[in-house]
């Protein structure tokens, strides 16, 4: 894995990343990496968004792991086709590695069930307490735990 | 003694959060006076905003270079309906997650396939 010049670990775990989204006609680039959800008997893909405050989830990822209904904190969001309502709830996400370790986040996202637009990783609940780098070179994604 | 009022509090916190404020919503939580701290409203937000806890685990995914060049080149055969992979084998494609799931559990699975929706 990564470690730091002095010989200490930066990061434990290392994943392939799709940097499109898959399947997708949408050109543009992006960083799409795997999670696991227990719920879910496979993985899926979500978008890493450090530009974003919440991580979200699509309104039938939220409905498989019974997120929608629940009673979090019910809250705004502005997302890309306007702001949906939705609520924070706290749950357990995966963060998958091909090599080294894994991360389980216990984690707060935003779930609606308006939102239909994909899967984000976003800065706030999540990516602020993991350490990560991405490899363009060979679309290396990086993570560990700080 | 009347029941201190929390909701100005709450309000404040809840404006901190829809201007994704994140931060500064928790620096007024950690700073909230202690006679309101039981509060359902004020309990609510510290469990939102509580960081993410974060370990290390020893389970693996596999090498999903073949799911996303499949998805790559057939995508577009497939917009708008979820897919399970297993490397370049369809194993379902259905128009809903649920129902993805539901065919899953008759489906013979060598190891856990990528569900994808296709957008």
């Amino acid at each position: 894995m990564l470690h730091r010049q002095d010989g200490a670990v930066f990061t434990t775990g290392r994943s392939l990343y799709s940097d499109r989204a898959p399947g997708s006609e949408e050109p543009t680039a992006k960083i799409f990496v795997k999670i696991g959800i227990e719920a879910l008997p496979g993985p899926i893909v979500a978008q890493l968004d450090t530009g974003a405050a919440w991580s979200m989830l699509d309104a039938e990822v939220a409905e498989a792991m019974d997120l929608l209904g629940r009673g979090g904190e019910q809250t705004l969001i502005s997302t890309r086709v306007g702001r949906v309502v939705g609520r924070l709830e706290q749950t357990d996400l995966e963060i998958l590695a091909d090599d080294g370790d894994s991360l389980t986040i216990q984690a707060t996202v935003w779930v609606s069930a308006e939102w239909h637009g994909g899967n984000f990783l976003g800065y706030a609940g999540l990516l602020q307490n993991i350490r990560l780098a991405v490899d363009p070179s060979d679309n290396s994604f990086y993570f560990g735990p700080l | 003694m009347p029941e201190p009022d929390v909701r100005p509090f709450v309000m404040a916190v809840r404006g901190l959060i829809e201007t994704e404020r994140i931060t500064a919503a928790r620096h007024m939580l950690a700073a909230a006076p202690a006679y309101i701290l039981g509060d359902p409203l004020v309990a609510r937000l510290r469990s939102v905003l509580a960081p993410p806890v974060v370990r290390r685990m020893q389970k693996r995914d596999v090498d999903r270079t073949q799911e996303f060049d499949w998805l790559r080149a057939h995508g577009r055969e497939y917009r708008g309906r979820w897919v399970a992979l297993v490397g370049s084998n369809v194993l379902a494609s259905t128009a809903t997650l649920r129902e993805l799931l539901e065919q899953l559990r008759t489906t013979d699975v060598s190891k856990p396939p990528l569900l994808h929706r296709v957008d």
